[in-house]
């Protein structure tokens, strides 16, 4: 399975039900009916009352739902993954940080032009993330590569042992503990791994499993 | 037996023992642990957590609870709150209009048509000049009593031209800029014709009068200048949120508080640039609170005492500039802090009915479903200029004033902006009895002219002692850690916590409740 391509995917499906929303009706049946002040400062009682409708209330959940990472949950994020690395675009030249310059794109409220955030998992942002996620990763194994004998490294952490660097960045990226010995989790990264690296070597077999991971629901989801 | 089978065998004879039940027990301990760490820290801190703390709880089997209060008492947890208040007060004025086209300098373009900055308003440069140009390329000549020299035209006889003077313009002090010398006079008045003083910090027509000392009235787009005090709007309110969560202060204080901080470039726009404003944004140093002498260059911020007409947040620019209106700034409270909103149920009856014209909207069909609540919330800012920055005291702003009330009254500019006049009228029966009364009290009765003398602050109140104001304030932020409003179900968690909340209000020891609850607890994992 090629985790670059479905995990995206999988992850729109996912979210496209966790995040299901009220259609935003107005509520005709509000739940209180009150009088034009409620703290009874000015009640003109001659003229009627006046409604005033509670924040209607339309899920049917227990607890807490999963939800997607915000814009901003994911500029603070990335730098505390990759070592302070994080996604950059050019634009006219300069090199800017693109979670700031593609900021109304990826839905983030400006609160002038959009007063709340867009946090749907839409096409247009996985699109983006995965820009993201291959600027990142090609930065990050760059690094790794360049990184003296000793250095802790941000993606290939153990170049000797793959199974043991899929556990390190499960644990890391995903929050996901997979202890020594187990493979729980990791048979279809540690497949794409393999594909790609007898096909192109091994940088690009790690570069594939980092963009994998963190276009991943478990990581983009919370 | 095939090996399949037997491998199953093994594997259930296993999970059966004691001893595999724990192992199992364990590592869904770790699992939960780890995923309520990263909905912890993404939620409190915005962030995934780092390795070293994941690694922690891999080793401990649990969280150290330690980990949450620390998470509650970091810097990172006021950032998520600014965010939260960001998502209900909404507060950007990066696109507020402050002042007008006769106070905006344009920079030097570096051709002939530009050598120096100038103001590029039409009536300003025809005053001037006598045509819509700028100044000469040369160092500008004054004459034995201080007056500027100019130069006709060659081509057009009406257009006289001056040169640049070099000036250190108040955003830059330590530098010198070339500013053409009509733009930049100093005088503070000047006598007209007529013999009259003529205020030059807010007169555009007079050519005695420029930008004043150091450029202080007017505005500079390309310094910032205009960024840098909407930026300190924005971050007055901002931070004062910040303070009230950070220092554990009464969370009540968001609406209730008397003190503020202000900083250079906001003191300096009250007390130079305020009143430049005309009629896109009528505002005033008149703020109810002394303004400190700053440099517009102090970025420092100075806590200042404000008086009776102020309320927390509700009166702050941030929040009456964004919302403008009296009845905006209402419907934002009643969305941010009472977690209501206006809806009209009423039908409305077709536009030929007669009801239309009925100019009261508190009586008005269609209307009166909402105003009959908005109006008297309203009234409360009545005291605050509309679209505009001015605390209007009954000593300056009195209620009746015969002045507007006569038949001129609209062709005075206070009167045309906040009070009712002839003009306004267009049902004399219900409605000339306001003329010349201040706007908000057209169609007011006794008791929503009480709201009005109250000012925000007797809203505020009236929402902290309902109790409206803390459950309000516990279904956001249950809302935002949990990501829905609180369910039927949960409505009798959320008023344990408004109850325990209302106990001194700390925003602090609320959130730290919230994520303790099982619900968030244990809540479904993220990508699963």
């Amino acid at each position: 399975m090629n985790l670059r391509w479905t995990a995206p995917l999988l992850a729109l499906a996912m979210l496209a039900c966790d995040t299901a929303t009220p259609d935003g009706t107005p509520n005709e049946n509000p739940t209180e009916t009150l009088y034009p002040d409620e703290w009874a400062h000015a009640m003109p009682e001659d003229r009627g009352t006046a409604t005033i409708h509670p924040t209607p209330v339309d899920v049917d959940v227990d607890g807490r739902i999963a939800r997607r990472m915000s814009v901003d949950q994911l500029r603070r994020s990335i730098p505390v993954l990759f070592d302070g690395i994080t996604w950059t675009v050019t634009v006219r030249g300069r090199e800017q940080i693109g979670f700031d310059v593609l900021s109304r794109t990826l839905g983030e409220a400006d609160y002038i032009q959009a007063t709340s955030h867009n946090e749907e998992p839409s096409p247009l942002f996985a699109k983006f993330m995965d820009d993201m996620a291959s600027d990142v990763c090609n930065k990050a194994i760059r690094a790794d590569l360049e990184a003296t004998a000793g250095e802790p490294r941000l993606v290939i952490h153990d170049e000797a042992d793959v199974d043991a660097t899929l556990r390190f960045l499960r644990l890391k990226l995903h929050g996901i503990y997979v202890p020594d010995g187990s493979t729980e989790g990791l048979e279809d990264l540690r497949a794409l791994y393999d594909d790609v690296t007898a096909a192109q070597g091994t940088q690009v077999g790690w570069f594939s499993v980092c963009i994998a991971m963190l276009t991943a629901p478990e990581l983009i989801a919370y | 037996m095939s090996p399949r089978t037997l491998t199953l065998a093994v594997a259930f004879t296993l999970a059966a023992s004691p001893a595999w039940a724990e192992v199992c027990d364990e590592s869904t301990a770790i699992a939960e642990s780890l995923q309520y760490l990263r909905r912890l820290s993404l939620d409190l801190r915005g962030r995934v957590p780092t390795l070293e703390e994941q690694s922690s709880v891999v080793t401990n089997g649990a969280i150290d609870p330690s980990i949450i209060e620390a998470m509650v008492e970091s810097d990172d947890l006021l950032h998520q709150v600014r965010r939260h208040h960001l998502d209900m007060l909404w507060t950007n004025l990066a696109n507020l209009r402050i002042t007008n086209p006769p106070w905006i300098l344009s920079p030097p373009n570096g051709r002939q048509t530009a050598p120096a900055y100038f103001i590029q308003a039409q009536v300003r440069r025809t005053r001037y000049r006598g045509g819509p140009v700028t100044c000469l390329d040369e160092p500008a000549r004054f004459d034995g009593e201080g007056n500027i020299q100019t130069t006709v035209d060659a081509n057009n006889p009406n257009i006289r031209r001056e040169g640049w003077v070099e000036v250190s313009p108040y955003w830059a002090p330590d530098t010198t800029i070339r500013v053409c010398a009509f733009d930049a006079q100093e005088n503070l008045t000047v006598t007209d014709e007529r013999g009259n003083s003529i205020d030059c910090s807010v007169n555009i027509n007079n050519t005695g009068c420029g930008c004043g000392p150091n450029l202080r009235w007017c505005q500079s787009p390309v310094d910032g200048t205009l960024s840098a005090i909407t930026t300190s709007m924005n971050e007055q309110l901002l931070r004062y949120m910040d303070h009230v969560v950070r220092d554990d202060r009464p969370y009540t204080d968001v609406i209730l508080g008397k003190d503020f901080e202000i900083d250079g470039p906001l003191a300096f726009w009250l007390n130079n640039q305020s009143r430049t404003g005309g009629n896109t944004l009528p505002a005033a140093p008149l703020q109810d609170h002394p303004i400190p002498d700053r440099a517009f260059t102090d970025a420092t911020w100075q806590t200042v005492q404000r008086g009776d007409q102020h309320a927390g947040v509700l009166s702050m620019p941030g929040y009456l500039l964004k919302f403008g209106s009296n009845r905006g700034r209402a419907n934002r409270f009643y969305d941010a802090f009472l977690c209501k909103h206006f809806e009209s149920n009423e039908p409305i009856p077709p536009a030929t009915d007669e009801c239309h014209k009925e100019p009261d909207l508190t009586k008005r069909c269609g209307c009166k479903g909402c105003h009959l609540a908005v109006e008297p919330a309203a009234a409360h800012w009545g005291r605050w200029a509309e679209a505009g920055l001015i605390a209007m005291t009954d000593a300056q702003f009195p209620t009746y004033n015969e002045q507007c009330a006569g038949r001129n009254g609209a062709r005075i500019p206070v009167c045309r902006l906040f009070y009712f006049t002839e003009a306004d009228v267009t049902d004399s029966a219900s409605e000339s009895e306001y003329v010349g009364m201040l706007r908000a009290y057209v169609f007011a009765d006794e008791a929503r002219a009480a709201n009005i003398e109250e000012g925000p602050i007797g809203i505020a109140e009236s929402a902290v002692d309902t109790g409206t104001f803390a459950s309000c304030t516990v279904e956001k932020m249950w809302t935002r850690l949990m990501s829905h409003p609180p369910t039927e179900a949960e409505a009798e968690t959320v008023a344990e916590l408004a109850a325990d909340f209302a106990n001194g209000y700390s925003l602090k020891s609320l959130i730290h409740a919230i994520v303790q609850r099982p619900e968030y607890v244990e809540a479904a994992r993220g990508g699963e």
